[in-house]
């Protein structure tokens, strides 16, 4: 599965890491396993293993990059385009309250719609 | 030490890696991710609970969860008792391209180098390899 970078991940993630250089590696760990179970078993593997979570209601999925210390969360979605379902990443964010999440997943909302409309003939399941 | 990738997201997290110097922490990432991968694959196939393959095991059903989530750090030890588990079958990629020219300078004196040679016997040719005196 092609895991895809959208614009605001890739400005986050690198001011993230940028910020927090000290939490590189844990990261990385993370993201080198996340990059590993979706390539061979997909968006269900991941699921699986506990490391993604699907939000109800929304095609957001939330990925726990950090847990202790700071709660640092990357959100995504699966669209499609009937040929190939692909993984893009659209955003990352330090969960502070239960607030910040909220909001973090209506803008990822609004990204995710964005970055459908710029790809024409994807679309991804809600629910 | 990371394994070098082919994919652009894959490059990315090479990229990134390297800047910050934790290409290590990344290769055990992924380590961790091929191990949890092929785990998941085997208890699915099977229909075995987590507690269940931690019984298989000999571990607890919350290190099989931590292992199956890539938070635990794998000891030799722990790889040998899933590879026994899986029959042999665990298959794990370490990650040691970049090592490549390293360990070709280190036994490239080991190795046989051929060189070509030919002869000529009453007005004929033949050509063949052999192994040079240096090797």
């Amino acid at each position: 599965m092609r895991i895809i970078r959208s614009e605001s991940f890739n400005s986050e993630f690198l001011d993230f890491l940028d910020k927090h250089n000290n939490r590189v590696a844990p990261v990385m760990d993370k993201l080198g396993f996340f990059e590993e179970v979706l390539e061979r078993d997909g968006p269900i593997g991941v699921r699986k293993s506990g490391l993604l979570e699907k939000l109800h209601g929304t095609s957001i999925n939330s990925i726990t990059l950090i847990r202790k210390g700071l709660n640092v969360r990357c959100l995504c979605f699966f669209p499609s385009d009937g040929i190939e379902e692909v993984c893009v990443l659209l955003m990352v964010f330090i969960e502070k309250s239960s607030a910040d999440y909220d909001k973090a997943v209506r803008q990822a909302e609004i990204l995710a719609d964005k970055w459908l409309s710029d790809n024409k003939g994807f679309k991804v399941r809600k629910g | 030490m990371a394994n070098k990738r082919s994919s652009s997201f894959g490059e990315f997290l090479d990229q990134i890696a390297k800047t910050y110097n934790v290409e290590d922490s990344l290769a055990i990432g992924r380590i961790k991710g091929q191990v949890a991968s092929q785990l998941m694959s085997y208890r699915k196939e099977r229909g075995l609970s987590q507690k269940q393959l931690g019984e298989l095991l000999g571990f607890k059903q919350p290190y099989v969860s931590n292992i199956e989530r890539g938070e635990e750090n794998l000891s030799l030890e722990t790889l040998v008792k899933i590879s026994a588990c899986l029959k042999g079958r665990l298959n794990v990629d370490l990650g040691i391209t970049d090592r490549k020219t390293k360990i070709t300078k280190e036994v490239i004196k080991y190795v046989p180098i051929y060189i070509p040679v030919i002869s000529v016997q009453n007005n004929e040719s033949s050509f063949c390899w052999k192994p040079s005196e240096a090797a």
